[in-house]
């Protein structure tokens, strides 16, 4: 075996190393649901990933509000409990 | 005669309320609230589908119409606070329709819970709105607390039974003369929502009486009609009631 070719199997075993990190998955409930979603993404991206609407809605993090404004940054970790609501017709 | 109706500051032509639940489709529902004459429509809070399949519900009502949501749903004062803080979150506004629900049957306020949520809510600056037990002590309680507003049931939720208990609303008007008395659920036809306003009611919150009826927009007609001609009776104030007769057409001067 040559030097050369050394270092290309090298380089083929650090590859699938690095798109595992990139995989990893928090558990939440949402809305009452088990749901599995990428690790450290903020509100702002969780609403995207459910194609959750943005306007006239109101979230809740382990039983707090969040402020709208504050939604882009706030991170969600694994075994939070997140709440997204709007309004329906009721009395 | 001007006689308009003040509540937390903000003055309505209208002494009629309305939900938005249970119609049969949005364009029944945009019909009743315009025959009603209503400019304040109640909405409930609940969790986003997770499916993507959601619609803004709000887009259905008339921008015009000021939006009161409630805490249905929630059976003890931290899910009602939980409730009214996500509503305030969501539609930046102060005023919440608060109700806590004691049990599933019968639907019924659990006075002790709304107590305790409407501290809460106070405290944190919200207008609360608080649906009761119509029961004079407890309505003492509640204004004591900062409501701007009671809401005593007339019967319950969804029943349509009318006014079950017209000398407790009566004693409230009477003893609490200063006070804004809204009544909130248990209204099925127009002449109840005369009845409660006759016995001095300011205002009346009905849902299922217009939602449920054949032609919801014909029987909102019946129901702002009712509101106004049981609010122009009690300011008339109504004839003594008497046991026996009292002849309307002399009685000299009948032939003989």
């Amino acid at each position: 075996m040559s030097d050369l070719e050394f270092e290309i199997w090298n380089l083929k075993l650090a590859l699938p190393k690095r798109k595992i990190t990139v995989m990893a998955a928090i558990k939440i409930q949402l809305n009452g649901e088990t749901r599995d979603v990428p690790a450290d993404i903020d509100l702002d991206r969780l609403l995207e990933l459910f194609s959750l609407p943005g306007q006239r809605v109101a979230i809740e993090l382990n039983n707090m509000v969040i402020r709208r404004a504050d939604w882009p940054g706030t991170t969600i970790s694994d075994q939070d409990k997140i709440e997204v609501v709007h309004f329906v017709g009721g009395g | 005669m001007s006689d308009t109706f003040l509540l937390a500051g903000i003055s309505f032509t209208s002494r009629l309320i309305i939900g938005t639940g249970k119609y049969r489709s949005y364009d029944e529902m945009k019909a009743a609230h315009a025959a009603s004459g209503a400019e304040m429509v109640t909405v409930a809070v609940n969790r986003v589908p997770l499916d993507g399949r959601t619609e803004s519900f709000l887009d259905h009502l008339d921008p015009k119409m000021k939006i009161l949501p409630n805490t249905a749903g929630c059976y003890d004062a931290e899910h009602a606070i939980r409730t009214a803080r996500l509503a305030r979150e969501a539609l930046e506004t102060d005023w919440i329709k608060l109700e806590v629900i004691g049990d599933p049957i019968t639907l019924l306020p659990d006075n002790e819970q709304t107590l305790e949520a409407a501290k809460v809510l106070v405290k944190e600056g919200f207008i609360v709105l608080p649906y009761f037990t119509d029961d004079l002590i407890m309505a003492k309680k509640l204004l004591d607390v900062g409501c701007p507003a009671v809401m005593p049931l007339a019967a319950p939720i969804g029943s349509g039974m009318g006014v079950q208990n017209p000398s407790n609303l009566r004693i409230m008007r009477e003893q609490l003369p200063d006070a804004t008395i809204i009544v909130d659920a248990g209204v099925g036809v127009p002449s109840d929502a005369a009845i409660a306003m006759e016995l001095g009611a300011d205002a009346i919150l009905m849902n299922t009486a217009i939602a449920e009826a054949r032609d919801a927009a014909s029987m909102a007609t019946a129901m702002n009609l009712a509101v106004q001609a049981g609010r122009l009776a009690y300011l008339s104030g109504r004839m003594p009631k008497r046991l026996y007769a009292s002849a309307s057409s002399p009685i000299a001067g009948a032939i003989k």
